[in-house]
């Protein structure tokens, strides 16, 4: 645990329910806080990476609290992400644990990649029900490799919340012009940040940019997208 | 007797280690958010499997995975322990 200075307290661990099983979280508390942030990590990695370090970072260097949590299968040390029911059921919990812990403010659902994916899955789901004023993607994965013929974007224009997308122009996971027209198709409710020359980690090449810096310029952008939201 | 002087010819004619070409994942082994595929092994690389954490052998068939968001890291399964994994997952 650090102890940093830059207005956030350090960041405690926590154990949620969600639905049958119980998962951990770590949040940190912003001073003078304005919004909670819940994220959630991607496919490759769990919570404790040093991208979200960085995010965590950001944002609570700028008024927004941060949760983030572990999806089922890092929490159990598997390598492949659960199904697509199961990670949106750790979202529920999560949102709901964050509720009770946020004194009232309001709630940004943000994700890595597959994690932010799932966050919109939910959104999209149940549109009334989902507790959140906006959600963040930090990478949003709009198609697989080499398969810009089956974008992910359908259930997108269901989610009713406004969307800040965070991506990089050579994102293999979303094809600059692709994530464009998407983007496009959702305004007023979507925003699009640029990484010029960001890969899908963000990572620039030749750059030699550590993850922790990149996450928390990042952590950043999206702390001013929140506010401007939340006032 | 000395031995005979190695000429570029005899190399050609030499056992060389050739990449196999890039196979297919049987279509079980396909998740969306992971990119998979079939390799023959190589000849002279050892891998370790992290389903068991044991060795992959030369020239064992496996498979590659490369998960969405660690596309850097390209990690080889034996073929059984990415089925188990797969099995192992919430729905």
């Amino acid at each position: 645990m650090r102890n940093t200075p830059g207005g956030a307290s350090p960041e405690v661990e926590l154990r949620f329910p969600a639905g049958r099983r119980e998962l951990s979280a770590l949040w940190r508390d912003s001073n003078q806080a304005r919004a909670v942030c819940v994220l959630a990590h991607g496919a490759g990695n769990d919570m404790r990476n040093r991208f979200l370090d960085g995010v965590v970072q950001g944002l609570t260097s700028r008024g927004v609290s941060a949760m983030r949590f572990n999806f089922p299968f890092t929490e159990e040390g598997r390598r492949a992400p659960d199904r697509a029911p199961a990670l949106i059921e750790a979202w529920r919990g999560a949102l709901q644990e964050a509720e009770r812990r946020a004194r009232g403010l309001p709630l940004v659902a943000g994700g890595k990649s597959l994690g932010g994916r799932m966050a919109s899955m939910l959104a999209a789901e149940d549109p009334q029900g989902f507790p959140c004023a906006a959600i963040v993607f930090f990478g949003y994965p709009l198609h697989a490799p080499g398969r810009r013929d089956q974008p992910r974007d359908a259930h997108l224009s269901s989610v009713q919340v406004p969307m800040l997308f965070i991506q990089g122009t050579n994102d293999a996971l979303a094809d600059l012009e692709l994530i464009q027209q998407a983007v496009q198709r959702l305004r007023p409710r979507a925003e699009l940040h640029l990484v010029e020359g960001g890969d899908h980690s963000f990572r620039v090449r030749g750059a030699r940019r550590p993850d922790e810096e990149i996450g928390s310029e990042l952590g950043s952008v999206a702390a001013d997208f929140i506010r401007r939201l939340v006032g | 007797m000395p031995r005979r002087h190695r000429s570029a010819r005899d190399r050609d004619q030499a056992p060389v280690p050739v990449e196999r070409p890039r196979g297919v994942a049987p279509d079980w082994a396909h998740v969306e958010w992971a990119i998979v595929r079939a390799v023959a092994g190589e000849v002279e690389k050892t891998y370790r499997c992290p389903g068991c954490h044991q060795e992959i052998r030369p020239g064992t068939a496996h498979l590659v995975v490369m998960v969405e968001g660690d596309l850097e890291g390209r990690r080889h399964w034996h073929t059984p322990c990415w089925k188990h994994e797969l099995k192992q997952r919430k729905h």
